[in-house]
Parts: C-alpha cells; structure tokens; sequence
C-alpha cells in the first residue's frame, strides 16, 4: 500500500478517531495533520509494520496524549506562558451542558480518556489497547474502571441530585 | 450503564469529525513545508560526536537504578560527554567540556539535547567540568543525577580523536554555521601546510551557511570558544548541532538500522569512544528503538542559568521546572 493509498481510505476513519479523543474537530484535525505529516516521513516503515493502521492509530493516540505537555519547551521557555492550571470540574456547568457525558469525558485524565475510546468505540480489547498505549493490560483495566467510577459519580440525572449534591 | 451510554455518547458526536478532504490539503501543505524546511535547514556544526547515534540508540539501558518491566518502558536518558583527553595512553586527567544529556521520551518518538555549560557551579568554587577530572565518568554522572533527580540509563564519553574518527567513518556531518568563526587551532601557511594562527597562519574560516564538515573540521569548528559571541555557551549549541547532524546523517545512510554499519561507525573510534549501557542493552538494539525519531523531532536546548560569582553560573529559576518535567517525562 502507498501512503496515498492509506490517506485516501482511511483519513476519514482517523478523523473520527481523533475526534473521539480530542473531543473538538479543531484539534483532532491538527492532531490527524501531525500526526499524517510524520506518517509520510517514516512510510517506509509504517508499510514495513504488520498493520499499519493500528501503528498510526498508536502514533495519533500518543500525540493525544502528549498533546500539551510536549509543547512545555515551548510554552514555558519561549513563550513565557504560565503552566496552566488543571480544569477544575464543576458541577454547575456541567449541568448546563447538554451533553454531560462528553463534557466529563473531557475532564478525564487523558490516558484514561484514551482508554475508553478504544474499548467502547473502537471496540478493541484490553490486549489490544494496552499494544496501543504501550502499557500493561493491567494498567489498562485500572485505567478504564477509574474513568467509569468518576463518570458515573459526576454524570447524574438531570433531576435526581446525589445526597451532597447541594448546588 | 454508563457503558451502553459512552458509546451512545461517542455515536452522537461523530458528526465532529472533520472533513478529510480539507485535512488532506492542509496534511499535503504540511508536508512540502517540512520539505522545504529540512532542504534548507540541513543542519550545521562539527565535534562532539558518535554520540547522538550511538546515544539515542542507549537510551534503553537503566545503569543507575532497577531496570524498568518490558511492557512498560520508560524514557531514556543518557549522558554524553566530550572530553580533551589526547590519546589513549596519557592519564592526565581530561576536562569534560561538554556535557549533554539526551533524553528520549517514553513514546520513543521525541528526544531532548539538554547542554549543562562547563562553568555551571555544582559546588563553591566547583565547577561541573571539573566533576569528570576528578572523578571520571561516575562522578559526573551521579553529579548530574544529584543536580536533576534524572536516573542516568547509560554515558557516553568521546575524545577529541573519536569524534574525528566518527565523523570520518559517517562520511562527513552537514552543519549550518550560524556565526563566522574563524579557527583559533587551525590555519595555513602561504603554501597551504599546516601552521597555527598564533604563529602567523591564516586561520581556516567557517562561513556562516550549511556546509559538509570532514572529521578534522568538524572537530576544528566544535572546539572553537574565545572568539563566539557567547563562548561556551554558543560552543554548546555547536556541540547539540553536531549530535542531531551526525543522527541524521545515521538515520539517512540506514546506518541507525544496519548493526554491522553502525558496529563500523562505534570501532572507528576505538578507545576514543566509551560507552556504558546498564540492563544488557546494546548498541544495535538500542538503535532499533530509535526508528520513529528523525531530526526533526530532536529539541536542542541548554539548562537555563545566571551569572554566577566568581567566574561561573548557577541554575536559574526555570531550571528547576525543566528538570521537574525530565523527571515526569512530560517535557
């Protein structure tokens, strides 16, 4: 396969991907278009894998993961910015928002994010998963019942407010 | 529950995805700007060396501390050092002059230069370039470990001969001279035989521009220091120049990936040339862990510092934050 052939059929399946995980098309279409630039840099070797998708899938879920806290040289060094403060979730907005679930989902440390991607919307298995993280199936398996427990903790009901919910 | 609802949730919010045909221009722009970029960008520089290739390769051995679990790799960090010892049989003690750390992220798809100057105190009246004097390799290294709480996965150590010898035996390094530097060490007589500039040589002249550097050159252009507009700190980044020249040229003469190529590469520099890997690691197998890493993901930059009394710096405040991220592996 060549690399045009590869983008040709699968960019669309990658967008979704990247979407899933990044939660907003603007950065999922610059994660996509990073990380395809470095796809057709290293093709020789992407084709040379056993399944080049699942490699460039990993390559996209590691550029997700490392998203901002790759760009620490050049948020701190050469822009000066201030290292940003961890979101804080709140309840009140997240009520607000139509879509609680993806709301939180976007608060979830973003491995564990990764994690519920690949299981509930790729459908892959733990083993597979902890091959695209480069991590123990155990580590998987924690990661994924920690994300559950917070979401089912924080997303609630619109109307059936938890015993401390007092806001 | 909450399981049948997350891929309800992920079903709802496909219509997110963006369109791949635009992304596929913007991916096709980015791709003749980074050709563009790396023709003219072909890097500059001349004399430290070996080392980016045989050190990224390192970067898998745990020397100082318990070896991480194969299914859990962690980043590689590796000292590289060059030194003034002058063939193999003196035992004056060499000063390390240069002293960079190379660290490979966790994803093996990024790495860091990390330059510590020469004249960063690590002690009163003690200054890091005298760690490796003193001490050798082990000193230095559990100094900078002591400096940056960076557990060390193997070193590096190259003479002024072995980075000659490497870079002979790559065929040459392309640096790109971002000063003229004209050669305090080398320079010519009317005829064209070696004679120094201190006795009335017309010193050899690096122009500012990218350029291929023979081993003698490149060993030339990385010593120069007295007369940069920064000194040593500016010798530093010639030295990182280097390391990330002599990886890309490994990397586009397949030599990363050839074992009995880069076998070649490591013996031309015989003694010149020591390295020490901790887990049982090799040089070849280190490399293969290399393979996502090209040029253009290899950050160059120095440890931030102050002016320091007497003669010397001390680390500054943002020094502190970097080493705090080379240890989460989040730089």
């Amino acid at each position: 396969m060549t690399y045009e052939e590869f983008a040709a059929e699968r960019l669309q399946s990658l967008l979704r991907f990247a979407v899933m995980l990044a939660g907003d098309p603007h950065t999922a279409a610059d994660l996509v278009q990073e990380t395809m630039i470095r796809v057709h840099a290293k093709w020789r070797y992407v084709a040379a894998s056993q399944a080049p998708e699942r490699y460039v899938r990993r390559m996209l879920t590691n550029a997700y993961i490392d998203m901002r806290r790759g760009s620490w040289l050049r948020r701190v060094v050469l822009r000066g910015q201030p290292v940003e403060p961890p979101a804080v979730p709140d309840h009140a907005d997240a009520s607000a928002d139509r879509d609680q679930m993806w709301a939180w989902l976007g608060r979830l440390p973003r491995r564990q994010r990764a994690a519920l991607v690949l299981r509930y919307y790729e459908g892959l298995s733990d083993n597979e998963i902890a091959d695209v993280l480069g991590c123990a199936v155990g580590t998987v398996r924690a990661a994924i019942s920690r994300a559950l427990a917070t979401l089912r903790v924080e997303v609630r009901p619109a109307w059936s407010g938890g015993p401390d919910d007092r806001g | 529950m909450t399981e049948d609802d997350l891929r309800a949730t992920f079903a709802r919010h496909e219509h997110l995805a963006p369109d791949a045909a635009k992304v596929r221009q913007e991916i096709q722009a980015g791709i003749a700007q980074r050709r563009t970029r790396r023709r003219a960008a072909w890097s500059a520089g001349a004399a430290f060396a070996v080392v980016l290739a045989t050190l990224v390769p390192l970067a898998s051995a745990r020397m100082l501390v318990a070896g991480p679990s194969p299914a859990q790799p962690g980043p590689l960090n590796v000292l590289i050092v060059g030194h003034d010892r002058r063939g193999a049989d003196s035992n004056a003690p060499a000063r390390a002059d240069a002293i960079v750390l190379a660290h490979v992220d966790r994803t093996r798809q990024k790495a860091h230069l990390i330059s510590f100057p020469r004249d960063l105190y690590v002690a009163p009246g003690q200054k890091i370039n005298g760690e490796y004097a003193v001490g050798g390799m082990a000193r230095l290294a559990s100094t900078v470990t002591a400096l940056t709480g960076v557990p060390l996965d193997g070193t590096v150590a190259v003479s002024f001969s072995g980075l000659q010898a490497i870079t002979n035996a790559v065929g040459g390094v392309r640096m790109c001279v971002d000063q003229r530097v004209a050669s305090v060490h080398v320079g010519m007589d009317r005829s064209g035989r070696f004679l120094s500039p201190a006795r009335g040589g017309r010193p050899v002249v690096y122009e500012v521009g990218c350029r291929n550097f023979a081993g003698w050159e490149a060993l030339d252009y990385l010593r120069q220091r007295v007369t940069l507009t920064n000194g040593a700190l500016d010798r530093d980044k010639h030295l990182r120049d280097y390391l990330i020249a002599l990886f890309d040229k490994l990397v586009s003469t397949d030599t990363l990936r050839n074992p009995a190529r880069l076998g070649q590469v490591a013996a031309a520099a015989g003694s010149a040339l020591e390295i020490n890997l901790a887990g049982g690691h090799s040089l070849v197998s280190l490399a293969a862990e290399l393979r996502d890493v090209d040029r253009d993901d290899i950050a160059s930059l120095a440890v931030p510092v102050e002016m320091d009394e007497p003669s010397g710096f001390r680390l500054g405040p943002a020094a502190v934050e970097l080493f705090a991220a080379l240890r989460a592996d989040r730089i």
